[in-house]
């Protein structure tokens, strides 16, 4: 393409659209570092006052560390749950194997409301009082589709003759797996635990049918403070998420690519 | 000889065939022993009586709850309000967002990778937080406002939060990214070539993208419409937080039956209608979707 047909206009769009995205994270981040008492964009004055405060509030820290232990601990189940299911699924054929697979990836296709909905009613039914446990299954139950989907790409492109090259040069079924499957895999689990992590962290939709007075994650707690959102502390906690989703967005970015994960090649050919 | 090599051959194809049951076997206790009696539970209970007076559910097999949700003018309200929303949601991301996977895969050269990073960013973070910088930039105090009431000259600039507007610029903002990837996808998949074949062959610019590129772009198109739609009609945090208790729409509707009323069959009926309507629209659209709610997201 020597010829290049200027439309200004395409360009202009673009930078607009690439101003509104960030828009809302831009403005959370520096509205903490008002010296108002009320959270205001753009802020007045400079102030670490609010950044101390909210680390100093005894409930948004509480709810901090249960985000991010709950998230730890989706991720490494759901991780573990679903690269056993994805070799599953994508190496062998057995009887049952599409309708499994389409079972396991359900969540994804039924609106989350339901799923809240429905797992609330049912832990009702069993008897089963909201906690933790309670929470973390249903979160496992939304990422699990997610690493699946990244573990069988991973696996997908993957040259099984590397494994039956070790199996012929004496190791054994596990060593194969673990000196041969997984560390070519790593990517795609890494990639995989990264999501689990991050949409386990930001959820509502499920975990808004699933908390009690004592189990409120992060989110969960500016979701319930809404209508009394007066403090520039929730900016606070607002920045902690974008933190780390940035920090997830990093990973990602280093191990399997941003671009792969989402299906776009952003190399030019 | 014979026989022992037979029974080899049995013993290996009876471990290829356990291995990967065994390995489905963890997923598929917290699926089955969970995620399944609760859809189906909520399923049977959206079919029993809920008693408002005592507010007991009652399990008498009834289909009162979807026919009150069709014949209630204002649950019919909720419905269409939610899917003119969805495509007006849809329509808006469609436009904008062809152009700007246009603009990141002609004209992003070296920067596309930053583009796509700028675009995906917000993807990555809780939807309460963007919410919540949305009501600080056009809340009342925020930055927009305070910029109409100067261009405008009055001191109360028109709202573009806490009503449909506010809803619709907050799904927009959420859903972008995936139409976006969407188009991304199929206009990578087309050959460089052809557009400038067309051109050599005398088309002008306009007519090489409206005969060649956009014709070629369309599946991208169509599945990224399916999906912003479909995600929209489920939305709930959006428009909880940013329609101000005025844009009921129905993924809200069931949270509000669930948890103020405690008409749980009716808030079950509302899901599964949800479910009925989201999955007619995947299965109409064929094969576009056939990987799920982010099979484009992982093609």
């Amino acid at each position: 393409m020597k010829k290049r047909f200027g439309i200004p206009w395409l360009t202009i769009l673009a930078y607009v659209v690439f101003v509104f995205t960030m828009i809302p994270l831009v403005v959370v981040v520096l509205s903490v570092f008002t010296t108002t008492d009320y959270p205001i964009f753009p802020p007045i004055g400079f102030s670490w006052k609010w950044w101390i405060s909210a680390f100093q509030n005894e409930s948004l820290v509480r709810s901090f560390s249960l985000s991010l232990g709950l998230a730890a601990a989706t991720a490494v189940a759901s991780t573990t749950l679903g690269t056993l299911a994805a070799m599953a699924i994508v190496r062998y054929r057995f009887i049952g194997r599409d309708l499994i697979s389409t079972f396991l990836t359900s969540p994804l296709i039924l609106p989350a409301v339901l799923i809240g909905v429905g797992l609330l009613q049912f832990y009702v039914l069993v008897g089963v009082r909201a906690s933790f446990y309670t929470l973390w299954i249903g979160h496992i139950i939304i990422t699990v589709p997610y690493v699946m989907r990244l573990v069988s790409v991973s696996l997908a492109g993957f040259d099984r003759n590397l494994e039956l090259a070790a199996r012929n040069l004496g190791a054994s079924a596990l060593q194969t797996f673990w000196r041969i499957t997984f560390p070519i895999i790593l990517s795609g689990i890494v990639a995989g635990f990264a999501f689990a992590f991050i949409i386990s962290m930001d959820d509502v939709t499920v975990t808004v049918f699933l908390t009690n007075p004592q189990i409120v994650t992060l989110p969960m707690r500016i979701f319930a403070q809404w209508e009394y959102w007066n403090y520039p502390y929730i900016s606070a906690a607002g920045s902690w998420m974008i933190f780390f989703a940035a920090i997830v967005m990093v990973v990602i970015e280093r191990t399997v690519g941003l671009g792969k994960v989402f299906g776009v090649e952003l190399e030019r050919k | 000889m014979a026989s022992a090599k037979a029974s080899v051959a049995t013993r290996r194809r009876a471990r290829v065939n356990l291995l990967p049951f065994f390995l489905l076997l963890p997923v598929m206790v917290v699926f089955l022993a969970v995620f399944a009696p609760a859809v189906i539970h909520i399923f049977l209970q959206s079919l029993w009586k809920f008693d408002s007076f005592r507010l007991a559910i009652v399990r008498d097999l009834t289909a009162a709850n979807y026919v009150k949700f069709f014949t209630d003018a204002y649950y019919l309200n909720v419905l269409w309000l939610t899917i003119r929303i969805s495509l007006i949601v849809t329509g808006i991301s469609l436009v904008i967002g062809y152009c700007l996977a246009y603009f990141i895969f002609y004209r992003g050269g070296r920067f596309r990778t930053y583009y796509v990073l700028i675009l995906l960013s917000p993807l990555l973070v809780t939807v309460v937080v963007r919410a919540f910088g949305w009501l600080l930039f056009l809340g009342d105090n925020g930055l927009l406002a305070q910029f109409l009431k100067f261009v405008l000259r009055t001191d109360s600039p028109p709202r573009v939060i806490f009503n449909e507007q506010g809803v619709i610029l907050g799904l927009f903002h959420v859903y972008l990214p995936f139409m976006v990837l969407a188009i991304l996808g199929s206009l990578q998949r087309i050959d460089i070539s052809l557009p400038m074949a067309a051109r050599n062959l005398g088309a002008s610019a306009y007519q090489a993208f409206t005969r060649v590129t956009l014709p070629l772009s369309l599946p991208g198109v169509f599945t990224g419409s399916v999906l912003v739609f479909v995600l929209t009609m489920g939305s709930f945090a959006v428009p909880f937080l940013l329609g101000g208790g005025k844009v009921p729409m129905i993924a809200m509707q069931v949270y509000e039956k669930e948890l103020v009323f405690i008409n749980w069959p009716f808030a079950g009926a509302m899901g599964f209608i949800l479910l009925a309507i989201v999955g007619t629209v995947i299965i109409f659209s064929g094969r576009a979707l056939e990987r799920g709610k982010y099979g484009v997201v992982f093609q």
